[in-house]
């Protein structure tokens, strides 16, 4: 074996046990009826598993609920952050102060944010809606209507900082001129951010939408800490579904099966992203 | 179409004073030329006048109006940027229609001034393509197109030729001033290229450390510069300048006495300038026109074709005149020459100030 090829072996070995292996033992196990608690009995059900979800209430529930959030949360931060930024980019002083502020609920724990939110929502308990009784609303947070939506409302309160320092970054970017063209060319504030500064920010939203909705498909610690998917089936996404069947009802080959359906789904979502930003 | 007047215009960058009090008329129709080496604080004056940016004391009148607080978009301006300044996403039709969009003229108005326009300038197949498609110079092309459509009071350039190689530049020198004479506008062109200034300008306005230095046509400027600064930054290679002080009608300088016409009193310092064409054999001027003949050794000779550079010393100054190629055989390097300089050339300036003092020259 030629020398370049045994300096790559250790990283390879290393990648193919932590990663080629595992994605290939899930990918079997998708294909079989792999139960952790009958594991001296796994028998073989080729696309049965894939088949049955397709058909299944709770998986097409949970994907509804997953896609719902995903579009919620990420539309409410790229509203938000690109506002934020815009604001913040005008800030005279104290902006390198507000930029650290604005931040910081990114370099939480998602699941402390959470917990956070879990107590400070909290019907009976919380902070906020004591206040807004005060005010006379008396809103149910986790209820079955709401649920989900503040689960978005949660997210984009730690995740609009993201959105916000790729937009900053992006518009300070931005080369100067054409925007003073724009003046002189007698646009209004509103024109030039519609005609000239959104479309030459548009690559820099399309990455920070890419990578802000593969994250939110992911969506777990909130569900986990707060709602554990209810009321009934209110915020079960779909992670937390797989999750349930894997490690609370033991049925691996269906939650794996799940899985590569998941993944199959975002690849398609970052493609279609991708090509939209390669077509300029 | 209107004029415009800057009165004592001011404009500070915190504790920086980038302009001193500038008082400017430009009289409608003509092609004012801000000119002068960088940082002298002419971009900042054009800046000022499209409204880019705020004055910090002073006024600025466009026709009967003092725009001096309104946007600029209420200024009826048009602006050529020095890097073009186009929007990437955008058609170069829809660049060039931008501005008319904005003011909400109807569709097929824009698109048929849009094709005017295209058509005076050569664009026309252009016209669907996106600006990182063109070269440098059609897009310079496109950003003059889109101020044109405008049909604005006021043209601001602001170097828009620089970023151009040098034979780009020259012929979009001749459309440019051909595209002024045809539309007969107020234009205010800002370059560092006293070439353009000179080939462009009705009139040229120096200016240097955030003052003026002096208003005049181009050739005042050139024939009667009003200091000592405009003297040594207009003209290629420079003027040359010899210190000296006035003694018995005449200038004691260190390479020997100069005479020259009314002269300030006995003891004054002065400089004095001679161009570099304005040197002569001692047979070819009469006596009585003859301000000095000095001695000058030949350093050493760059030929640019049809004529030379010559780079001579004399005491320990280099000088630089300039010779057809016909004489240039009479300088072989290291050879004593004696050139003669005309009274009526001599360009004097006090040395405390740099304000010209006479001669005239013609």
């Amino acid at each position: 074996m030629s020398l370049r090829y045994r300096l790559i072996l250790p990283l390879t070995l290393l990648l193919a046990a932590v990663m080629a292996y595992p994605l290939v033992f899930s990918a079997w196990i998708s294909l079989h009826d792999y139960r952790l608690t009958r594991l001296y009995d796994v028998r073989f059900r080729g696309l049965d598993n894939y088949l049955y979800i397709f058909g299944d209430a709770p998986f097409l529930k949970a994907m509804t609920n997953t896609l719902m959030f995903v579009a919620g949360a990420v539309s409410l931060e790229l509203v938000l952050g690109l506002g934020l930024a815009l604001l913040l980019q005008r800030l005279v002083r104290f902006q390198n102060f507000a930029r650290a502020v604005l931040l910081a609920p990114m370099f939480i724990t998602p699941i402390a944010v959470g917990l956070m939110f879990r107590f400070m929502l909290s019907s009976e308990l919380g902070v906020i809606p004591h206040y807004l009784r005060l005010m006379g609303l008396g809103v149910d947070w986790f209820s079955a209507d709401l649920a989900l939506f503040s689960l978005m409302l949660i997210d984009a309160w730690q995740w609009t900082p993201f959105m916000l320092l790729m937009f900053l970054a992006g518009l300070e970017a931005l080369p100067r001129s054409p925007f003073e063209a724009a003046k002189v060319d007698g646009a209004s504030p509103w024109m030039t951010f519609w005609h000239v500064t959104l479309p030459m920010l548009r690559p820099v939203i399309l990455v920070a939408l890419i990578i802000r909705a593969l994250d939110a498909f992911k969506v777990f610690e909130y569900v986990y800490a707060i709602t554990r998917g209810g009321p009934g089936d209110a915020t079960e996404v779909i992670l937390f579904h797989i999750y349930k069947t894997g490690f609370r009802f033991f049925r691996m080959g269906e939650a794996a099966a799940m899985a590569f359906i998941l993944i199959a789904i975002t690849l398609v979502l970052v493609v279609i992203l991708y090509s939209a930003m390669q077509r300029k | 179409m209107a004029g415009v007047r800057l009165k004592d215009l001011s404009k500070s960058f915190g504790a920086v004073e980038v302009l001193k009090g500038i008082d400017l008329t430009v009289e409608p129709h003509e092609f004012a030329v801000l000119l002068g080496p960088s940082g002298c604080g002419k971009s900042t004056t054009l800046r000022m006048l499209a409204g880019l940016e705020p004055a910090t004391a002073g006024e600025i009148w466009i026709g009967e109006r003092n725009v001096t607080n309104l946007e600029p978009r209420e200024r009826d301006i048009a602006m050529v940027f020095q890097n073009y300044a186009l929007y990437p996403h955008m058609t170069i039709a829809q660049n060039m229609g931008f501005g008319l969009k904005a003011r909400k003229l109807p569709a097929a108005e824009i698109a048929e001034r849009v094709k005017t326009a295209a058509e005076m300038l050569g664009i026309t197949d252009l016209l669907g393509r996106r600006p990182r498609e063109l070269s440098g110079g059609q897009q310079q092309r496109v950003a003059i197109g889109r101020a044109i459509v405008r049909e604005p009071s006021l043209f601001l350039f602001d170097e828009p030729l620089s970023n151009l190689d040098a034979k780009l530049r020259v012929e979009m020198r001749t459309e440019l001033l051909q595209l002024h004479r045809s539309l007969d506008a107020t234009t205010v062109y800002v370059t560092h290229d006293q070439e353009e200034a000179m080939t462009m300008a009705d009139r040229i306005v120096v200016m240097n450390k955030g003052r003026i230095e002096q208003i005049g046509s181009p050739s005042e400027i050139y024939f009667r510069p009003a200091s000592l600064m405009v003297a040594g930054f207009i003209g290629s290679p420079a003027m040359n300048f010899v210190d000296g002080t006035v003694s018995d009608g005449k200038v004691g300088t260190p390479i020997g006495a100069i005479s020259a016409p009314s002269l300030p009193g006995d003891g004054t310092k002065v400089t004095i300038g001679f161009r570099p064409d304005d040197f002569y054999f001692p047979d070819d001027l009469p006596e009585e026109e003859t301000a000095a003949t000095l001695s000058f050794s030949v350093r050493f000779v760059e030929l640019l074709g049809a004529r030379g550079i010559v780079t001579m010393r004399a005491g320990d100054t280099d000088f630089k005149a300039i010779f057809e190629e016909r004489f240039l055989h009479r300088f072989e390097e290291g050879a004593t020459v004696p050139l003669s300089l005309a009274r009526d050339r001599l360009h004097l300036f006090l040395k405390e100030t740099g304000e010209r003092v006479a001669p005239d020259a013609a």
